[in-house]
């Protein structure tokens, strides 16, 4: 069955609306340690959405043969309870959207990107243990819905990462670095390979020389990615409105919840890892100013959500794979910029921390949150100091807004990804950010 | 050449409850290919039951691979069947039910409840010959009120979600919230705040890859690693295992294999090859995650042992039950260091709950299994969508909050 046939199956046997994607793409997994190994890998299938009797229903295939039986499961699953899900007007997309990368994966022979993985496996610093992942992906999605919404989408994306056991005096630890993108492709490769060394040699730099931090109490200064962290973990799924109504953030619309010069947007950003233009909806993206002014404005929907809170769809319905059903997801998350320059931040602080790295941590819906400091250094008379080492920085980001001194007025975003039962593509960023209060770290 | 063919369908059917109810099924198939050809080894896989694309890709990715003399193991023949039913109806009913009924309590649920049937064959040049099926049932739920928390948990057959669920709702209607316990205290860790802690920290010593990349850090055999309490092992052929294999994805014989017996150290895991590199023999724990095979465990089980939840609550002079930990990917797998928070915490003084708290616990997996007063009866189930399963009980043990 062809696919723009599913969605008048879907309508012929009561669906009120009906969507399906289609993805094929082709992807391609060096790692490179003490040996190289190359995979390859072809996925692809078909997601079947349909709204039926108020309620939803999603099957998933992967051969064009089941279609139809996915089509009719999808009807069948929407009729398992009564529902009372409208979605939001939107206008039909009918639109192709091609890839960026001037050089994509598929033009780069097999042969140059092993040997891209062994130059920067050679450039990490000694460690007991190295690898480095690359992987690439390029095909094709394709949305139709049963309003008339068409559009195609050329797919490729690029992702590499470094991660290292370390030991020294004792002690061990991992580091670990991360950047890709959907946006630039192998031409960019030198800058994603200094991106990732330097991110590591930061991080050796701490575990070498760094000691338990000592200071209670203190300002804190967050680079852009430890601040872009906050700002999508701590802050950002709050607005989410899937998750809204579970958090400090519901009934709160329109209310001040941070000083006034704090803005928190999610948006397309230049080169950003959750840049597209329309949602897995066919809804065109909206930058979103989450907090303007330090008023909670808008959060972010799906057009179920939209139709819910009575405001416009604004491009966050997001799926994994076609796999999946779509759900409300950030795209890229940050503070709005402020006018220091870093310098005068780091001037600021008599005696506080410089935060530069985030390890891996957990946030919860209180916008409570709790990260391991990869790379961090001490602060004294506006300089930076000895570098840190086994720190965690944890607080609850709604109560240190308002411990809020200054904002950078550059922004600069690491591509990097989120997990919420499905994984997407996002970048954390922003500008820097001082806290003078708000943020322990221990 | 030797060729080893893997073909998986996967479906899942379920609910999600959120807002709405939101049935869903998915069905995944694909095909994964090994190639050994003159000692280099090349692997792909392609969605669907197109072989010849997988066998292509393989063959593009052959001439990278190192030249060694390994080979594919020699399989076994292998027929199972475990799989059940479960009707989607039913398993929208019964979250539906639950949640009008502790909606009437202030306390929301949501989460996701999937029936998950997996077939999987392994046809190899080196004799494997492998048809085997299991069902389970996948279970996550996010309970709201006064003391938040996750449950994740499973079954080899559908049993509802009261069995699941009950233990825990009984606990959480604790008085408000007090003071966390403070200095030598003792904690009784849920299966659901003990896996993320555990999982990394046991497959770095007990994973055969450890053995030959870092050798130094691998449990040896014979060493005393845990509390006589403890006993950990893989064991896939345990009828409630959620993964129920009687033969791992390489097509080898899969089985018991004891990792720690009351507290002292004693088997790896080990797939095919790097078993061949360390030259031992695979343990039949090939875990295929995609087009690689790693060594890991089929089903990871800490042995219940002989205590009740009552009673291991009751017993505890001043301490906590932990409900959730935060942060437990901040592990060091190398090590087993963790700082987490655990959350929510029910704080335990004279045998009795007391409340509940929050607060962070800095400690050392190995340490935490060295300390052990107590394991639970009961073995919880948990599905991680790797493909792997863990068999958990409540266990207590003494930690310095």
């Amino acid at each position: 069955m062809d696919a723009s046939r599913v969605v008048e199956l879907a309508l012929s046997l009561g669906a009120e609306y009906a969507e399906v994607r289609e993805e094929r793409l082709i992807r391609t997994e060096i790692t490179g340690s003490d040996e190289i190994s190359v995979s390859a890998r072809s996925t692809g299938g078909f997601g079947v959405r349909v709204l039926a009797g108020g309620s939803w229903g999603f099957v998933s295939v992967n051969s064009p043969k089941d279609l139809e039986w996915a089509v009719e499961k999808a009807v069948k699953l929407a009729q398992v309870s009564k529902g009372n899900v409208k979605l939001a007007d939107v206008k039909p997309a009918r639109d192709r959207v091609r890839s960026g990368m001037r050089v994509k994966p598929p033009e780069v022979p097999l042969d140059e990107k092993v040997e891209a993985v062994k130059e920067l496996l050679n450039a990490l610093p000694e460690a007991s243990r190295k690898a480095v992942k690359y992987s690439d992906f390029s095909g094709i999605k394709r949305l139709i819905t049963s309003e008339g919404t068409e559009i195609e989408w050329e797919l490729s994306g690029i992702s590499l990462e470094a991660n290292l056991a370390v030991s020294s005096s004792g002690r061990s630890s991992w580091l670990f670095g991360l950047t890709g993108s959907v946006e630039r492709g192998f031409e960019a490769f030198d800058d994603m390979r200094e991106r990732v060394l330097t991110e590591i040699q930061g991080q050796m730099k701490c575990f070498l020389h760094g000691k338990r931090p000592r200071l209670r109490d203190v300002p804190v200064l967050l680079s852009p990615y430890f601040a872009g962290m906050i700002a999508h973990e701590a802050l950002g799924h709050l607005a989410e409105a899937d998750e809204l109504p579970n958090t400090p953030l519901a009934e709160k619309l329109g209310e001040r919840i941070a000083p006034e010069f704090v803005g928190l947007s999610d948006g397309n950003v230049e080169d950003g890892h959750g840049n597209d233009l329309y949602d897995d909806e066919g809804v065109p993206v909206k930058k979103v100013e989450i907090l303007k002014d330090g008023v909670f404005n808008e959060p972010l929907v799906d057009r179920e959500r939209a139709y819910l809170l009575g405001i416009e769809p604004n491009g966050r319905a997001r799926a994994e794979s076609y796999a999946f059903e779509p759900m409300v997801r950030m795209r890229n998350t940050y503070f709005e910029p402020g006018d220091w320059t870093f310098e005068e931040l780091l001037e600021e602080v008599k005696l506080g921390y410089y935060l530069v790295s985030a390890g891996p941590g957990q946030t919860g819906l209180d916008s409570s949150f709790t990260a391991g400091v990869m790379e961090g250094y001490v602060i004294r008379n506006g300089e930076i100091a000895e570098p840190i080492l086994g720190a965690t920085a944890s607080g609850r980001a709604l109560d240190a807004l308002s411990g809020i001194r200054g904002m950078g007025k550059e922004l600069d975003f690491e591509n990097s990804y989120c997990g919420k039962g499905q994984i997407v593509r996002v970048s954390i960023g922003g500008p820097h950010v001082l806290f003078e209060r708000g943020i322990r770290v221990v | 050449m030797e060729r080893e063919v893997y073909r998986l369908r996967e479906k899942r059917i379920g609910v999600s409850l959120e807002r709405n109810l939101r049935p869903f099924a998915r069905v995944r198939e694909f095909t994964a290919v090994r190639l050994v050809e003159n000692g280099k080894v090349g692997s792909a896989l392609a969605e669907g039951r197109d072989e010849g694309e997988a066998l292509r890709l393989a063959r593009e990715t052959l001439r990278f691979s190192r030249e060694e003399d390994y080979e594919l193991p020699s399989g076994c023949r292998a027929r199972w069947n475990r799989t059940f039913e479960a009707n989607v109806e039913d398993i929208a009913g019964e979250l539906s039910a639950l949640a009008d009924e502790l909606g009437e309590e202030d306390i929301s649920l949501s989460g996701t409840v999937e029936l998950i049937t997996r077939r999987f064959s392994v046809e190899s040049t080196a004799g494997a010959d492998v048809d085997g099926a299991y069902s389970l049932v996948k279970v996550w739920l996010e309970v709201g009120g006064k003391v938040p928390f996750q449950l994740s948990g499973g079954f080899a057959s559908w049993t509802g979600l009261r069995p699941l669920v009950e233990p825990y709702l009984g606990l959480v209607g604790a008085p408000g919230e007090v003071k966390p316990p403070k200095g030598s205290v003792e904690g009784v860790m849920a299966p659901v705040s003990l896996y993320p802690l555990l999982l990394g920290a046991v497959l770095w010593k007990f994973r055969g890859s450890t053995a030959v990349k870092a050798p130094e850090m691998v449990a040896k055999e014979g060493e005393s690693i845990a509390s006589p309490l403890v006993t950990l092992l893989d064991d896939p052929r345990d009828e409630g295992s959620l993964r129920y294999v009687k033969a791992d994805d390489e097509g080898v014989k899969a089985g018991r294999n004891v990792l720690i017996d009351a507290g002292v150290a004693r088997g790896l895991l080990w797939d095919s090859y790097t078993a061949w590199k360390a030259g031992r023999e695979s343990t039949g724990n090939g875990i295929r995650i995609g087009e690689r095979i790693f060594d890991g465990p089929h089903n990871m089980t800490l042995a219940p042992g002989r205590k009740g939840l009552d009673a291991l609550i009751g017993e505890v002079e001043r301490g906590f039950l932990a409900l959730g930990v935060r942060g437990a990917n901040t592990l060091d797998p190398t090590t087993g260091d963790f700082s987490v928070v655990v959350t929510p915490a029910l704080v335990i003084e004279r045998g009795e709950i007391k409340g509940f708290s929050r607060f962070e616990l800095r400690g050392n997996v190995w340490q935490l299994l060295k300390n052990t007063t107590g394991v639970g009866k009961e073995l919880a189930r948990i599905w991680l969508d790797e493909g792997l399963s863990l068999s958990l009980p409540f266990l207590r043990t003494e930690v310095i909050v």
